[in-house]
């Protein structure tokens, strides 16, 4: 176990993306599972308390330590195995998105989530459920673990196959690997029918390992994990297409989200005016009659492409007069420009955000499709009105968008976080979630309290206490 | 202005690369191919250079059939012409530059562009070989062009600066990243690329001046030695750094 004590080596941990800052006094670096399943107890007996560390990229606080000492996993980064036949991958932790990208490259496989930050580590990644583009045609990291391995706050171990342990209706007992049982109820509740990533995952007869998953990082430390991975499509075909006019983008979404569409993206990500306009300066090739912009992607194969292209470009034309200007990619180096350019804008954000010294007000909400339209127009008037300036974009092929409001001011900031509520209760009043995939952390938790009553949320600290019964593992994270 | 861009056929960059059962070329299968990134910015500059000026742009590259695909993407990108050199595949930088030269003393080019080098193979010889045989001023890793009737003003980057460089047109311009921002190439022009013609002749044949033995994937970065820290073991550190790694 490497030990740092010396706050100037490891100030970098005491913050992440969304910039909410903690404090700590140790930083521990373990090197074998042993180090950790020794250090838990020992933070039972002494009552001393642990914020698990990952990359550093998640945007809610949730690996920002609170005075707890600070557990580094960063030693747990090797890839164990591929098992090409059955198509699992296992990994530990600490292994980032981008090692598993480049591990598989050439495989004929790949693993399908796929969020915008690809320096995230997969401990992360499944502490809160990530998800990203092409969630909305494979869902979220969830429906890919098949296997986790994890220490549990009180220091024993489960090694938790997928298909396993059950609820019995809305009961869990079970037991550790060392003979523990543990046991609880699970309240009665119907999570929201979107992408979702708030609180724990509930549902009747649940798989046990399903409640790790988006647990961020509360009920234990997963160690390493099995990936179930999928046959890599032959080619893809990812295309920019330009929008002239708020109606003709739904239609186009709605076109193609149909069944009878002639193409069906596995990616549907949107960009709105504000953002076209900040890349503008770096991007000219950006036409200026665009007031949006769909990034969409399209599997093929050899055989197929050309006949693809056509398919593509007969769409876009039907629903904006900007198709000529649409923009293709088709090598891996032309689709990573495309990302770049999707990856510059929160960038560009957070670049202006430390300009004028405010933190990030970001929604992560997400609404049923049948009210997705009606959800934006209401976002943009109330942006609009109270004169804010606000970038759009997001998934929308998940009905999940990322609105953010850029402040100057702390008195602009108030007024800002008030219309910010109210965005964010509007989606829950539409039956959509607070947060579809960013989690709750130790920032979105008044959040959370939108979406779910009292009630609710002390049947998840039940859940928390049964796991952990001395507070020892990520205090603060969504309670 | 009539421009020339010599452009190179290599694996797309992410892809991950392994050497064929030869030993002596990389494994093809699977590999994708794209326009080396350098050729990139200088087709760019070629297709500012004809918006502002005029004339034509003509996009060359020597190679098998295969190479076909490179000349479609500059097409799609805006070029005019697209010519294929067709022959063997390209190791040997004399060969490429022979056939290039022949092309251009035809066509007679006020400019020549090309990428300082071409990922594959990374020879960098084709600015120079090419200025030589032509009998041109070739600036090579060229990040910032302008051209005024026929004065080329370029600027270079060189260790720990920049190097202002004038000379006449006609000249040759090799580019390095940073000369611009190569545009997205789009849908209708990449459709439309498909069915227009290619330019097809045949490779001179050369003697190789130069002739590949053998190549091998990198050796990943030496893991470090452990050692406990006694007083001991300090004197074997010294002994290692001073004898293993030769550092002191």
């Amino acid at each position: 176990m490497i030990i740092k004590t010396n706050l100037d080596e490891f100030n970098e941990y005491l913050t992440d993306a969304s910039c909410f800052t903690g404090y700590s006094e140790s930083l521990y670096i373990p090197e074998s599972k042993g180090e950790i399943v020794e250090l838990f107890k020992r933070a039972n007996s002494e009552g001393f308390s642990i914020t698990i560390s990952g990359a550093g990229t998640g945007l809610t606080g949730s690996r920002v330590p609170l005075g707890s000492i600070i557990l580094s996993m960063e030693k747990f980064n090797s890839i164990k195995s591929l098992a090409k036949n059955e198509k699992m991958l296992e990994v530990e932790s600490f292994v980032r998105l981008t090692e598993i990208q480049d591990y598989l490259e050439g495989s004929g496989l790949f693993y399908p989530p796929n969020p915008t930050e690809k320096l995230a580590t997969i401990g992360g990644n499944i502490g809160n459920n990530a998800s990203g583009s092409r969630t909305y045609k494979y869902g979220a990291t969830r429906k890919y673990i098949d296997f986790l391995e994890i220490i549990l706050p009180s220091g024993d171990t489960l090694d938790l196959r997928r298909g396993e342990i059950f609820a019995n209706g809305w009961h869990f007992d079970f037991c550790s690997n060392e003979g523990n049982r543990i046991k609880f109820d699970l309240p009665e509740i119907s999570m929201p029918s979107v992408k979702h990533s708030a609180g724990y995952f509930i549902e009747k007869n649940m798989d046990l390992i399903d409640l790790f998953i988006g647990a961020e990082g509360t009920l234990g430390l997963i160690v390493s994990a099995r990936l179930k991975l999928l046959p890599a499509p032959q080619e893809v075909l990812g295309a920019i297409i330009f929008f002239d006019e708020h109606n003709k983008m739904y239609d186009f979404l709605n076109y193609v989200k149909s069944i009878e569409a002639a193409i069906s993206p596995r990616l549907i990500e949107f960009f709105d005016d504000n953002s076209l306009e900040l890349l503008r300066p770096a991007i000219s090739q950006i036409p200026s009659k665009a007031v949006y912009a769909l990034w969409i992607e399209v599997e093929s194969d050899g055989e197929k492409a050309d006949s693809d292209l056509e398919s593509i470009y007969q769409v876009a034309q039907k629903f904006t007069n900007l198709a000529d200007e649409t923009w293709l990619a088709q090598s891996n180096s032309e689709h990573k420009r495309l990302a770049e350019f999707r990856h510059a804008l929160p960038l560009a954000v957070y670049e202006k955000i430390q300009q004028y010294k405010q933190q990030k007000l970001g929604t992560d909400t997400a609404v049923p499709d049948a009210s997705l339209k009606a959800y934006h127009e209401e976002m943009i008037s109330l942006f609009k009105f109270n004169e804010l300036e606000y970038v759009i974009w997001g998934h929308i092929g998940n009905s999940h968008f990322h609105a953010n409001i850029i402040t100057k001011t702390n008195e602009e900031f108030e007024n800002a976080k008030n219309i910010f509520n109210k965005i964010v209760a509007r989606a829950v009043a539409l039956g959509g979630t607070v947060s579809a995939e960013h989690g709750i952390g130790k920032i979105k938790k008044d959040y959370l309290k939108m979406l779910y009553n009292n009630g609710v949320i002390n049947s998840f600290r039940q859940i928390k206490i049964a796991f952990d019964r001395n507070s020892v593992l990520n205090i603060g994270n969504i309670f | 202005m009539n421009i020339l861009v010599c452009v190179a056929r290599v694996p797309d960059t992410a892809t991950k690369i392994m050497v064929g059962s030869g030993g002596k070329a990389i494994e093809q299968n699977g590999v994708k191919y794209v326009v080396n990134p350098y050729d990139e910015f200088a087709l760019e500059e070629a297709l500012r250079l004809r918006e502002k000026n005029g004339g034509t742009v003509t996009a060359v590259t020597i190679g098998t059939d295969a190479n076909v695909d490179v000349l479609r993407t500059s097409l799609a990108m805006g070029v005019d012409k697209a010519m294929l050199i067709k022959g063997d595949e390209p190791t040997d930088s004399y060969y490429v530059v022979a056939n290039i030269a022949k092309v251009a003393k035809e066509i007679s080019p006020d400019l020549i562009l090309l990428g300082k080098q071409s990922v594959d193979y990374d020879s960098l010889q084709l600015p120079a070989m090419l200025g030589e045989m032509l009998e041109m001023p070739s600036v090579s890793v060229v990040s910032a062009l302008t051209i005024e009737g026929d004065e080329v003003k370029a600027e270079r980057d060189i260790e720990g600066g920049k190097e202002q460089v004038a000379c006449k047109l006609p000249a040759i311009i090799s580019a390095q990243k940073g000369l611009n921002d190569p545009r997205y190439p789009k849908l209708p022009d990449i459709m439309k690329a498909k069915s227009k013609p290619i330019d097809t002749r045949e490779a001179e044949k050369t003697t190789p001046k130069t002739s590949i033995l053998a190549i091998e994937i990198p050796s990943k970065a030496r893991a470090g030695k452990v050692m406990e820290a006694t007083d001991e073991n300090i004197d074997e550190v010294v002994r290692l750094l001073n004898q293993e790694a030769k550092v002191i």
